[in-house]
Order: C-alpha cells, then sequence, then structure tokens
C-alpha cells in the first residue's frame, strides 16, 4: 500500500471532527498489523473501490463511542450505545472516509466508498483481505480513534 | 395530499423571506426558518422538515458543516443548498456530502419549486433496483452453491428490515457495494458451517481458521459480484461494484447498518443456515 493514502485518512480526521463539536484531534502513532483486526468495542468498517480497493475500519472502545456520540449530537447525554448513538457512530466513519476519498480524488485517484457497516463485540475480530494494515492512532478531546487503512 | 414541509437555513433575513415566499407561492409548508447552526439544529429537532434549503456561507459555521451536523439527526436528510457561491470544489464537497439539489442565488422560483419536486418524487430507478435484488442474490447464492459444493440451496422466510441490529451466527462476511446505489451484503452462517464449507469448496481439509475465513469471504465475495453483475446487465445505470470482502468473527458479534434499508433471508444449505441480508441506501437524483 503506498503510504501517501494515509495522510488523507488522517487529515479528514482534523477537518471532519471540529465541526463536529470536538476541541482538538491529535496524531499519536502509526503501527503496521497484519490482516488479523481486534475488535476493542465497536468498529465501523466501509469498503472501497475505483483505483484504490480495500477497506477502511475505524475502531472506538465503548466508552469513547458514548462520548463521541454524546458531543456529536451537541452534549446529548449517552447512557447506551442505542440506535441513535449507533447511527452517530456510523455516520461520523461515512463522513471520515468520504471527506478522505474527496482528498484522494484531488489527488487524481478514483476512490468510491461502501456505506458504513457497523460491528460491536469485543470476543470479536474482523479480517480484512491483506497482509498488511496500517493503523493510525488518533486522540480526539482525548478519546481515542484508531484508523485501520487497509488497502491493495 | 400532504404540503411537503420545508426549514429554510439562511444568516440572512432577507435571503430567509425570499426563500419562504417562493416555497410558499410554490405550495410548500415552511416549517422555520434558522440564521445559525445552532438554530438550524434546535428547529430540525422541533419539526423534522421533509426538506432543508441550506445557504453554504453563514458566520461561525458554514453550510457544509450545518449539513454534516443534521445528517447526525436524520443520515437520510434531504438537502438542497440555495447560495450565491457555486465552483467546482463546493459542488464536490456537496454531491459527496449526498446532497439533493444546488441552486445558485439570485433565486430562481421555479428552479427551488422543480427541484423539491424532484426529490420529493419517487425514484423510479431505485424501486425498480429495490424490485428485484432479493431474486438476485437468492439466485446468486443457490448458484454458486450448486457450482463451487454440488449442494441445494433452499430458501425459507425473507423479510425486509430497517436499521437492522442483529447477533451474527458467528462469521459474517461482509461485502460493499458503491454504484448508483451504494450498499452492502452481509453472508452469515455458523463456525461449524464455515469450517465444512470451506472444505468442500478447497476439496480437502483447510489448513487453518485463516484459510476458513479467506474461503468464505472469497465465496460471499463470488455471490455478492455475480449478484451485481445480473442486475447491471438487466439495468445498466445501476452501474454496482463490489468492495473487498471482510470477514467478521467472534462469539458475540453484533452487527448494524443504520442507515441502511436492508432485505434479510435465511436459507438452509448443505451447510446449515446461512443468512444474507442485502441493503442497498436510497441516492439522490443527478442535478448539474
Amino acid at each position: 500500500m503506498d503510504v501517501k493514502m494515509v495522510n488523507p485518512f488522517i487529515d479528514a480526521v482534523f477537518d471532519i471532527m471540529p465541526q463536529l463539536g470536538f476541541k482538538k484531534a491529535e496524531r499519536v502513532g502509526l503501527k503496521v498489523k497484519d490482516g488479523n483486526l481486534t475488535n476493542e468495542g465497536v468498529m465501523v468498517l466501509i469498503g472501497i473501490t475505483g483505483a484504490v480497493r480495500g477497506n477502511v475500519v475505524y475502531n472506538l472502545d465503548v466508552e469513547s463511542a458514548k462520548k463521541t456520540a454524546s458531543t456529536m449530537m451537541m452534549g446529548m447525554p449517552v447512557a447506551e450505545l442505542d440506535d441513535m448513538a449507533q447511527s452517530a457512530i456510523s455516520e461520523l466513519g461515512n463522513m471520515l472516509a468520504a471527506n478522505a476519498s474527496i482528498k484522494i480524488a484531488n489527488a487524481g485517484i478514483e476512490m468510491h466508498i461502501s456505506p458504513p457497516t457497523l460491528l460491536y463485540g469485543r470476543e470479536a475480530s474482523l479480517k480484512v483481505p491483506v497482509e498488511k494494515v496500517l493503523a493510525v492512532d488518533m486522540l480526539v478531546d482525548s478519546i481515542p480513534l484508531e484508523i485501520n487503512i487497509a488497502l491493495d | 395530499m400532504e404540503k411537503v414541509r420545508v426549514l429554510v437555513v439562511d444568516d440572512s433575513p432577507f435571503s430567509c423571506s425570499i426563500i419562504s415566499d417562493a416555497l410558499t407561492e410554490g405550495g410548500f409548508e415552511v416549517v422555520g426558518t434558522a440564521n445559525s447552526l445552532e438554530e438550524a439544529v434546535e428547529q430540525y429537532r422541533r419539526h423534522r422538515p421533509d426538506v432543508v434549503t441550506m445557504d453554504i456561507v453563514m458566520p461561525g459555521a458554514d453550510g457544509l458543516e450545518c449539513i454534516r451536523v443534521l445528517r447526525v439527526e436524520d443520515p437520510n436528510l434531504k438537502v438542497i443548498i440555495i447560495s450565491s457561491m457555486k465552483d467546482d470544489e463546493l459542488v464536490q464537497e456537496a454531491r459527496k456530502l449526498h446532497v439533493a439539489g444546488y441552486l445558485q442565488k439570485p433565486l430562481d422560483n421555479e428552479a427551488l419549486i422543480a427541484a423539491i419536486n424532484r426529490i420529493m418524487a419517487p425514484d423510479e430507478i431505485f424501486e425498480l433496483l429495490d424490485s428485484m435484488y432479493l431474486d438476485a442474490f437468492k439466485d446468486a447464492l443457490a448458484n454458486t452453491m450448486t457450482k463451487v459444493t454440488k449442494t441445494l440451496t433452499e430458501f425459507s422466510d425473507s423479510r425486509t428490515v430497517t436499521a437492522v441490529q442483529y447477533r451474527s451466527l458467528g462469521v459474517a462476511v461482509v461485502v460493499g457495494i458503491v454504484g448508483r446505489y451504494s450498499g452492502r451484503m452481509i453472508f452469515d452462517l455458523a463456525p461449524q458451517s464455515a469450517e465444512e464449507l470451506a472444505r468442500v469448496a478447497l476439496k480437502r481439509d483447510p489448513k487453518n481458521q485463516d484459510e476458513i475465513l479467506a474461503t468464505v469471504g472469497e465465496l460471499a465475495n463470488i455471490i455478492c459480484g455475480n449478484a451485481c453483475s445480473a442486475l447491471n446487465r438487466k439495468h445498466r445505470e445501476f452501474g454496482l461494484r463490489v468492495t473487498p470482502p471482510s470477514i467478521f468473527h467472534g462469539t458475540s458479534s453484533e452487527i448494524s447498518s443504520p442507515n441502511v434499508e436492508s432485505k434479510l433471508v435465511n436459507s438452509e444449505t448443505g451447510f446449515g443456515q446461512i443468512i444474507l441480508d442485502i441493503g442497498f441506501q436510497r441516492g439522490t437524483e443527478a442535478w448539474t
């Protein structure tokens, strides 16, 4: 996978999160994983096709997902990850991936994204069909958000 | 017929009144006007309008930001941008946000009325896809199982579900779909079924769990690809393409697709139960 494909996904977080009521986003780490991803709580899976193919998976633990949904809903309390909160989290994944795809398209690389699928359960894993996944750790208002970029 | 209910968002009270007048004259009901992001959210929550008109340039928050925030409230929200500005970059951003229409100020009242009528009209191509995709996926599943495993597939109940959320049988392959309408297919089966299916498909014992998952993933990929091709042959405009399969597996995994209306079908195969869950998002009509 071309490393220049990674920055648009990071920049999307910097672009989108402030628009949803978050104050500070920072990149805290980057690691390489194999195609077996462990779910920390909630995964938002989005398929990618075009000149690049693969998947992007946003991963949060359950508490972080609740906090994130609450901020996105302008501070509405989120006690449980109910339908509304799930909808917010999956829409977040959609917005982040869509923003990244605009940046990638602007660089002349055709890219289309599928709707998000939300997966949760701590005893669960996700296998993506690539050997290497680049995992970017972000902190958004101290909430950890992991972006797994799994492109061919 | 009930009047279409519209919320007008524009920082200029002058523009709000022009747009509201045009809408009222066109036979629509203006349920509210908002001059800022906060007001827009508040009014949206109160009125749940059918359509929102949105200015792009507003103090404090731009219209695109406002659309993103409202999308959290309703991912299928129908928005028409009405702005003095319209350049390639804005148009591209608007398309990615699935904005339903883009009109430039000064406002052409007829164009606004036409745009709302178009948005609220049934989307015939989507209805067509909706009416035929379940059969296409059932055929693709049955044919693939016959070809690869020489076994028959029987279908029991099928139902349409919204915001489906269910516990996976243990191994769930998710294949994304993009095209005129985007969507996804989930192919779900028990771990023992996955293992047995992989054994028959490979014609030998699978080496390990990874190989089982990869084999099942590839079968799901073939099923989804075949179904999409069959649909494209019937209607070229669908332009459906699949994304690489990901496989979710675990003891207590739940799956949901909050913003997709889907059809779920239960099948009994030579390897036990397989659930196919296929859903597409209603898109917005093309605009220029």
